[in-house]
Parts: structure tokens; sequence; C-alpha cells
């Protein structure tokens, strides 16, 4: 079961100011930890694709590509591109929110999704009805993230019982935004960028703790240990294709 | 003329006889926990309500809720805290407003607890004055004589201040105009979702019976206090 | 009625104390309006007497003159020391004898008058006006005016200085509160005199004293609204300066206050419940006598994710928060300090506890919740978090640190 485990919602730090590593150090992290594969899923835009590509293919690893696209809704959905039109579509629904909005700016209205939502994967915490009927049945996985911490525990009951009554498969991530767990602090300083703070005033701003790391597929099967059975892992094994990034 | 004459005139006057000796019935005020507040009515004002129960048994949340209802209504609130056991941010979580509530750490004191409490109603102006004596061992708080409670209530009395004082049992006898007690009924400890996945490892609240334990027959009432999430 | 105080110490403070208008007619002379006086002292040797007590008491070394006029008060208190009251109408005989020059008439004129052999007032008072206005013209006349002491004019009133302090330099040095309270009681009555008679209320006493050894202590308080209560100040001097006592005994005493507006505003008869501010303010100090001065307030919590984080500031300073109704919270109680423990752990989870005067067998479990930061601080931290239900019946959250095991507190 283990062996299953495919961290897919990482950050690199093409997610401007939101990841604290680069392409190469995940893939090697995840090489290292014995992963197959890794899904990387930059903010609004495959900025880290290439790169990512190019190096899991020297660290032996399978790259996945998506990325977390910004809704007019005020949430934000991990996209993954499971096929050749998957990837194309998510390009399309890039090009189109990000043309009309400044730099930095942009975001795709629920429309929009569903109209770009063939060959793609949704990963959210907000499950609905809505997602479900753009994405379709199997293609939309309620996601689950744990870092120790009350809150989002309280939040992952919720999502589990919304998934249950619509019927949709989990997904267990990391979320991950760095490698190892000292870029947790180059996380935190990037934060304080992005907001125009110091560390001494962004309080609550910052990471609560250093658990957003590449985790060991064993680490992760510890933590999901009352999922064992659940479709979770039957998700992360899921073959995606890897899309070809390379293609310009 | 003796005086029951003069009080027949009155009464003949006034048509019915009057309650010369009884006093008006104190105001009572809100709990903020509906389920409370209909079984016990509110508590009084000008007098002395004591909450006991065992630890863990929701009395401090039944405590931070009246605060809050208290604050809301913006009035001005004190806690004298005996163990220096108040935590400011479950307060702030139960709707208390902070800049509205006085606290005094009497650091494991429970003698400074009461002149604190004292002072407080002497000084007057205080919607509520709670003093908290949860933390503080049972041999302790028996040990405060019978005559400070009383004179906690003297002092309070007349006044539009609601005296609360929180312990593990109750301690001021014949003082408290009202008492309440506490039990916890059960702690949740996980999400109920049957046989799907169990999401262990998360505390989601308490569930507290309260029992008017004076003045008239017990009365209890059940209500939900749900953990910081 | 007019008086001039003549001589050396604070003539201008000891004048507004009697009157509003208060002219400053020389560098050591001043002049003011006494009229009205008279209903509150009496007879003008009855106000003159007042008048100097409260010099003496002031330290003011000056003459002192009464006069129905300005001028004719000031030419008394020029020309002859101690007390002078000049009786109305009978000016020109009471200031006879004084010389000329206490006139100080142009170089010209001077000369002429000593040729003439007019050294004197009554000398001057008695030629007559016409042959004054031929020979010496307009300010002739207005020197006879001033001799025969009928010169009528207005004061050029001196804009009040807002300065509310006064000090009391001791005789031996004082080393006890109880005798320092009587003469703070007689400071404090004096400034609120003072303060009340210009509508005005005080929002800080600052209270110098000098000491034996040279030193100066220095204590400020500050009122939430401005105040008159004398009473209530001298209560929280004296429970300022029991909290605060000063080094060595006290041979000056200064007190000064911060004049500001008084609030002015009707309560309206649904406000809600508040404490009057002044009385507040005393029953603070009272409690921050028995408990410290640093566990009275309001709690205010700080940004961050660090447990139980939070700072102590003075009642009533605070914003106003944001209303809100909430569901009813499971409440925490704090130990400070948290009580150290000794955890037994059954598959990486606790299973067991004692620490003081709290063991048992972990019933329920809840954790680990996670929390580290302040990395680039000198006092990062982090922590693992559990709730548990111990078998003793209660809830408690417990964690671990690099320092050990620990009980922070119950939920209640």
């Amino acid at each position: 079961m283990t062996e299953g485990y495919v961290e897919l919602h990482t950050r690199s730090g093409f997610s401007f100011l939101e990841g604290a590593a680069v392409p190469e150090e995940l893939a090697g992290a995840c090489a290292q930890f014995g992963m197959p594969a890794m899904a990387i899923v930059d903010r609004n835009g495959v900025y880290g694709a290439a790169r990512f590509h190019m190096a899991a293919k020297k660290a032996g690893i399978r790259a996945h590509i998506g990325s977390e696209i910004t809704c007019t809704n005020g949430v934000s959905y991990p996209l993954l591109a499971e096929t050749r039109e998957g990837y194309q579509n998510l390009c399309r629904l890039i090009t189109r929110m990000k043309l009309r909005a400044k730099k930095g700016e942009g975001a795709a209205t629920p429309e929009e999704l569903a109209e770009f939502a063939r060959g793609l994967i949704c990963m959210t915490r907000h499950p609905d009805e809505r997602l479900l009927e753009a994405f379709g049945r199997g293609n939309v996985y309620a996601e689950l993230q744990r870092h120790y911490d009350r809150r989002e525990e309280a939040r992952n009951q919720s999502i589990v019982e919304r998934a249950r009554r619509l019927g949709i498969p989990l997904v267990a991530t990391n979320g991950v935004a760095y490698a190892r767990p000292a870029q947790r602090e180059l996380l935190d300083v990037f934060t304080c960028v992005r907001k125009k703070v110091t560390l001494a005033t962004a309080g609550r701003l910052l990471e609560r703790n250093s658990e957003r790391h590449v985790k060991t597929p064993a680490e992760m099967a510890r933590l999901f240990a009352d999922l064992p059975d659940s479709p979770t892992w039957a998700m992360n094994s899921r073959a995606t294709p890897c899309p070809r990034a390379k293609r310009r | 003329m003796g005086a029951a004459v003069l009080k027949k005139q009155f009464e003949s006057v006034l048509g019915g006889p009057l309650e010369w000796q009884a006093r008006p019935a104190p105001e009572l005020v809100r709990t903020g926990i509906p389920e409370v507040d209909n079984a016990t009515g509110g508590l009084p004002r000008g007098s002395l309500t004591e909450i006991y129960g065992p630890a863990s048994s929701g009395r401090t949340s039944l405590m931070l809720s009246i605060l809050a209802a208290a604050t809301a209504r913006e009035e001005i609130c004190a806690v004298v805290d005996a163990e220096d056991a108040f935590d400011p941010a479950s307060a702030a979580a139960a709707g208390v407003r902070l800049d509205r509530l006085l606290w005094v750490r009497c650091g494991h004191h429970a003698e400074h607890a009461l002149k604190a409490a004292d002072l407080l109603i002497q000084g007057g102006g205080f919607g509520l004055v709670a003093m908290d004596l949860g933390d503080t061992p049972p041999a302790t708080a028996r040990r405060i004589s019978l005559t400070s409670w009383f004179r906690l209530r003297r002092a309070v009395e007349n006044t539009p201040t609601v005296l609360l004082a929180v312990a593990r049992q109750p301690n001021a006898k014949t003082c408290a105009s009202l008492m309440l007690e506490c039990a916890r009924q059960r702690a949740l400890f996980r999400g109920q979702f049957g046989g799907f996945v169990a999401c262990p490892r998360i505390m989601r609240g308490v569930r507290v019976q309260v029992a008017r334990r004076k003045p008239g027959r017990a009365i209890t009432a059940e209500f939900h206090a749900r953990a910081l999430e | 009625m007019f008086a001039c105080l003549h001589g050396s110490g604070k003539l201008a403070a000891l004048a507004f104390e009697f009157s509003p208008s208060v002219e400053q007619t020389g560098a050591d002379t001043i002049t003011f309006d006494a009229s009205g006086l008279d209903r509150l002292f009496g007879f003008p040797q009855d106000i003159a007497a007042a008048i100097a007590r409260r010099a003496a008491e002031m330290g003011v070394k000056a003459s002192l003159a009464l006069a129905s006029n300005p001028d004719a008060a000031i030419c008394a208190a020029r020309g002859f020391s101690g007390i002078g009251i000049v009786p109305y109408g009978d000016e020109a005989k009471f200031l006879g004898s004084l010389p000329l020059t206490l006139l100080a008439p142009s170089a010209e004129l001077q000369e002429t008058l000593e040729r003439w052999g007019i050294r004197r007032f009554q000398d001057l008072a008695a030629l007559p006006p016409l042959g004054i206005a031929e020979r010496l013209g307009p300010e002739g006349l207005r020197l006879r005016e001033l001799a025969r002491g009928e010169a009528e004019r207005k004061l050029l009133p001196l804009e009040e200085p807002l300065e509310f302090e006064d000090e009391i330099e001791l005789e031996y040095p004082v080393e006890l509160l109880e005798p320092l309270a009587f003469l703070l009681a007689r400071l404090l009555n004096g400034l609120c005199t003072r303060l009340a008679a210009r509508a005005l209320a005080a929002d800080e006493l600052r209270l110098l004293l000098k000491l034996e050894n040279r030193a100066a202590h220095e204590r400020t308080l500050r009122l939430p609204v401005p105040s008159l209560d004398s009473k209530a100040f001298l209560k929280l001097l004296q429970l300022d300066l029991a909290a605060h006592p000063p080094a060595a005994p006290v041979v000056q005493v200064r007190l000064e206050m911060n004049p500001a507006k008084p609030r002015a505003a009707q309560n309206g008869l649904f406000v809600p419940l508040a404490p009057e501010p002044v009385k507040l303010e005393l029953t603070l100090a009272r409690i921050q006598a028995i408990v410290g001065e640093e566990r009275v307030g309001s709690p205010e919590l700080l940004d961050t994710h660090r447990p139980d984080a939070f700072r102590m500031i003075g009642f009533g300073k605070t914003k106003a928060g944001r209303p809100g109704s909430c569901p009813t919270r499971l409440a925490f109680r704090f130990f400070r300090p948290p009580r150290s423990a000794r955890v037994v752990l059954a598959s990486g989870q606790p299973s067991s506890l004692a620490a003081d005067g709290i063991h048992g067998k972990i019933m329920e479990l809840a954790g680990p919740w996670r929390t580290s930061g302040d990395w680039w601080t000198a006092d990062p931290w982090s922590r693992d978090e559990w709730d548990i239900a111990l078998s003793d019946g209660a809830l408690y959250r417990i964690y671990c640190n690099p320092r050990g095991w620990f009980v922070e507190g119950s939920y209640d």
C-alpha cells in the first residue's frame, strides 16, 4: 500500500512567494523517498512544469502536471492533467483567465472551469454538485490533508461527510510547499514579502508548523492509517499519464 | 390613629390588600444559553449565584457564555481569577468582548480574590462580577468563612450587579440565591460517521447538564459546548 | 476696587487666585481688579489680610495696596511697604507724601518740576490745573491726576497661564506617608479649587518629591476621564505611593495637574451599567495594592500561533472589540505555570499520565496537534499537544516540548 503513494499536491517556487523549493529539490526528495511519481500544481500556471519535467526525468520519477486554479467564488481548485487533452484545456483555461487580468491576478469563473474540464482531474476541499457536473463522476476527488492541526482535522471530518453524501472518492495529499522541513522558514519569509509585513508583525499569517514538506510514503500511510481501504490510495496510484510538458 | 387603621384605609383606596414587606423580584439576566435560560429563568441581579461542579463539567463554559451575554449588553464585567486560570482566547472565541472585561489575576490566593471581589462590588458599576474559584482546592475553598460570603451578599444587595461564584463544590450555602450544579454528560471525541470511515483524533465538545439546586425544585437543562476547532 | 502687589515671588499666580483680570504693570508689580472680593471677605482690611495670608503661604514677599483706582494702588504699593489701604476720596491726602520720581516723569518735565521746587505728590496736586495745562501740556495734567490719585483707566489684562502646579517646601524631612498625605491633601484642595474656578478638571497628576538624598521621586497618574475629585486623587496618590514609596525622606512636595475640559455628558436613562471612571480607577488601585500591578487589566490577544499569547493592558485603554454572537464554546482553564508530567507512551501515543495532583489512564485522545514558530527569535517554540480524557473524569490538554511533558490545563 505504501508503495502506491504519490504526492499529488506540490507547489514549487514557481508559485510566486507561495512555494519555497525549486522543482529539482522536490524531484530529488521524491526520488530519495522512493515515490514513483509526483504532481506539480503551481498557482495559476504551469511555470514550473518544464523544469520539473526535466528534473523528474533525471531523478527517474514520473512527473504529473497540474495547476491550482483560483476561481471567482474565492476557492482554488488543484487541477491535474490526466490526458493530453486535459493539459491543453488547462493551458487554455489559464490563458483565458490571465489575458483579461493584470499580471499576477486573474481568476476563472465556474463556467470556464466546466468549459475546459475535459481531461482534467479536480481535487478539492470544497466538494459540491456543480463540480461533479462539470468534471464528471470519477474525476472529482475530495482532498484531505493532515498537518497536525485541530481546525484542519475538523474540516477533514466535514469533507469526509460531504464526500460520502456526494459519493466522491477521497484523496490524501500533503499540500507540499517545500522539500525539507527547514525550508518552512523560507516560506515564512516569502509570506512576509507577499503580505508586505515583517516576521515580527506577520502573526498568524505565518505557518503554524513545519509539516508541508515532502513526506515519505510510509509517513503518509501512518498519517492516514484510519483510511486504508478508502479509494484514497486508488487515486494516488491512478495511472495519470504524464502530459508531454516539453511541447511548446 | 394606629398604623393598622392607616393601612386599612390605604388598602381600601388602592383596592385590595398590599404586600407591604414584599421586595420587588430581582431582575433576571440571560446566560446566553437558551436551554439554561428556559430552565432557570436567568441570573438574578443583586444576588450571589453559585455555579459548581467537578473539573471539566462545563462550569467555565457556562461562565464564559454568561460573560459574553453581559458584554454583548455593553456591560462592564470583571473576572476575579483566584488560580490564574482564565484563558482569554477561549473567552474571545465564546464571544466575550475583552475590552469590556476586567481580569484580576490573584495568583493562587483565594483570600485575595474575595477582597478584590468585595472592592469591585463596593466600587459599583459592574454588570457582572465573576469570582472564579474553579481550580481552588476544595479544602481551601471551604476555609472561606460564611461571614465572608455573607459580606459579599450584603455588598451586592440592592445593586444591579450579578455576582457569580464558580467553584468545585457549593461554598456559600445560604448566601447564594441561585445554585447551578454542572455535570458533564459525555465528551464527544470523534465524528459520527457510521461505518464509512472513522475520523478519530478530534475532541468535538462536551455535553453539559446544568441542574438548578436552589431556589425551588430541581430543574435540569442540557447544553453543548463546542470545542475550539 | 483695585489691588497692587509690588515685590518678588510669584505675584501673578497669587493675583490670579483672587481675580481673573490681572495686569502685569511692571517686572515687579502686579495690579488686579479686586472688586467683588468684599462680598467674599468683607472690609478692605479683611481682603488685604486674606491676600497677605496667601502671599505668606506662597512665599511671596511684596507690599500690597488697595485703592479705588489702579494707579493709586500702584503708587501706594510702590511707595509704601507692607499693607496700605487708600481710603476712597482721600487718595490725594494718602499719597501726598510720596516723591514725584515714583511717577517716572520724562527727564525734561522732571527738571522743570525740580526747578519749581515741586518734589512730592502733594506739591503737584496743589497746583491749579489750568496753569499746568498752559505750562506743562497734557503730560503735566496727567501727572497731576496721578498725584491726586484720581486717574481712571482700565487694566491691560494678562493672559492667564493655564498652569496648575503648587509646591510645599518642608521644614524637616518627612519619612512616613501619613504626614505626607496631609500635605498632599492641602496641595490637591488648592489646585482643585483653582481648576474648579476655571471650570476645568484634571486628567493627569504629576507628583514630584525631592528627597533628602537629593534624588527626585516622580509619579504620574493618568485618569481615564478628567475629574476634580480631590478625595479620590488623594487616595490614588496614597495607594500609588504605598506601591512605589520614595527611597528617602521627602523634603519638598510638588504637585502638577494637567488641566482638561471636564467631560460634559449626561448619561441616558437606558445607557448600560458602567463604573464611574474615577471610582473605578480608585478600585483598581486598591486591587493592585493587593494582587500586584501587572495583574489587573484587560487581556489583549496577540496575533501569533504561540499558545497562551496575550498581554495585559490597562482597563479601559483598549479599542472596542467586535461584538459577535458565538455558539457556546468549551472553555479552557490554564494551569499557570504548566504542571510537569510523566507520560507513559504506548505505540507512540500517550497512554497514562502522572502530574502534581493529576494521574490516571488516558481514556480518549485527540492529537497530536503540532505548532512551532518564532524561529527567527531567541525564543522559538515547538510542541505537540494532545487533548485527553483522563480516567479521573476530567479533560486535559497535555503537551510535549523539548523540555518534557506538561499538563497545560483542563477543558471545562
